[in-house]
């Protein structure tokens, strides 16, 4: 069976790597070209993900020629989101060098059906990436716009109604991205754990981001089966030591070595 | 050793043409430029079993690819597939391949598992002591596969709920590798430069 999957994910501005906190404050970190140098290798991340965080707030697009650049040195796969909103964009990402496209408004604004999706890249090639934020009430709120809107799935759907009739059209993969605990190095709340809980019984690979360097995070995370964990803020400051995150996630499950 | 490629429009062949041309430091020649014949070919593999053998053999590239005499032909997921001898990855039944190989490819799904798709990091064991440094970790993403039935051409195995599959095949030069090399990391670059170094 395939391993659990460390991901190492990057969040830029135009050419720029940032971090915030809670999708907010975001900070310059360096040239994206430059970070990425610096990490060129294959064993510390399985997997890139680039999110371009404010794409739908501001309307801003993954600039193709930077992703040409960076892809030259990069081997593993790479997912790209932020701001696509048009299949040309998709068949151009995909060109340049991006194996996957990850997409949070476009799917839940229905801006490109998904089965268009499907049909024209194949299911392998879509992410599912939404935002969310577990309520006191234990409402589970998508939101979009790099956090700061909430939005409801059409027909009103709870979250897991939602994307589990994703699945039924063919997604395979859905990256949840937990706005709370984005970038704040803190325990996720035991309501929140025990939503994700129950969206881990859906047949789907999923990826948890928000905190999940934490060893309480991940632990609980991949106790309930999700395949994976996104980094970013231990990407940028701590990449040395995904290492030792790996060394122990393999005392209980299985990972690339 | 000159190196071609075959390209079609489902296919993202960008990874792919990038990986080989920094290991093999040239430029791969696209297979429909007749005026040169490579001594290599490489058949990338995205997209689905039927719709990319009927643009093949629309276009003259199955004609092409069965006359020609390549030194080697190397198949990456569907580009595998293609060298078989058919796929059920069709509702109206299977599909012929360029039946290079006598195997059938069957879907994953209804053989082991309930996902439709496996993607990601997966164990390859090649099972012959002179390959075994091969053996690792590769990057798989696919919902057809081949059965592993230990004949002679398959090399290297995977496992999906203990059920093997082939990972890795070679008949007369004909070879196929059901993962991603492309998207495998050091160990994708050290294996094709194994394979057809």
């Amino acid at each position: 069976m395939t391993t659990k999957r460390i991901i190492a994910k990057i969040d830029i501005k135009g050419n720029k790597v940032i971090k915030g906190k809670r999708f907010e404050g975001l900070r310059v970190i360096e040239d994206l070209d430059e970070f990425l140098s610096k990490r060129n290798d294959d064993f510390i991340a399985d997997e890139i993900y680039i999110n371009n965080i404010t794409g739908s707030l501001y309307d801003t697009h993954i600039d193709l020629d930077l992703l040409k650049f960076i892809c030259r040195n990069i081997h593993i796969p790479i997912t790209v989101q932020g701001g696509i909103n048009s299949i040309e964009e998709i068949e151009n990402l995909l060109e340049k060098g991006a194996c996957r496209v990850a997409l949070n408004s476009a799917i839940l604004q229905n801006k490109i059906p998904i089965e268009t999706l499907f049909k024209e890249f194949g299911s392998q090639a879509i992410v599912f990436s939404p935002s969310i934020r577990v309520e006191n009430n234990g409402d589970i709120n998508f939101y979009i716009s790099a956090g700061r809107e909430l939005i409801k799935p059409a027909h009103n759907l709870s979250a897991y109604d939602y994307i589990s009739s994703l699945c039924d059209k063919g997604l395979i993969e859905v990256l949840i991205r937990l706005i709370d605990f984005d970038g704040v190095n803190k325990k996720v709340n035991d309501i929140t754990l025990s939503k994700l809980k129950i969206m881990s019984k859906i047949n789907i690979d999923t990826i948890i981001s928000g905190s999940m360097h934490i060893n309480y995070n991940y632990e609980n995370i991949l106790n309930y089966g999700f395949q994976g964990i996104a980094l970013s803020q231990y990407y940028i400051y701590n990449y040395k030591d995904i290492e030792n995150i790996r060394k122990e996630i393999s005392r209980k499950w299985e990972v690339r070595k | 050793m000159r190196i071609g490629i075959v390209t079609y429009s489902s296919s993202n062949t960008a990874n792919v043409k990038r990986l080989f041309e920094k290991v093999f430091n040239q430029r791969l020649i696209d297979i429909q430029d007749l005026s040169i014949k490579p001594d290599i070919l490489v058949l990338p593999g995205v997209g689905n079993f039927k719709f990319v053998k009927n643009e093949l053999d629309k276009k003259g590239i199955t004609k092409l690819i069965l006359e020609s005499n390549f030194e080697k032909i190397f198949g990456i997921c569907l580009g595998m597939h293609l060298l078989q001898k058919d796929s059920n990855e069709s509702l109206k039944g299977s599909i012929k391949g360029f039946n290079f190989g006598n195997k059938s490819v069957i879907s994953i799904a209804s053989n082991s598992i309930q996902k439709r798709v496996h993607t990601g990091w997966n164990y390859v064991k090649f099972i012959h002591q002179e390959m075994s440094f091969l053996s690792g970790y590769y990057y798989f993403s696919h919902s057809f596969g081949i059965l592993w039935t230990g004949e002679k051409d398959e090399l290297a195995f995977y496992e999906i709920n203990e059920k093997k599959f082939v990972a890795v095949s070679n008949l007369n030069n004909k070879i196929g590798v059901q993962f991603h090399p492309e998207l495998s990391g050091r160990k994708g670059r050290e294996l094709i430069k194994i394979l057809l170094g």
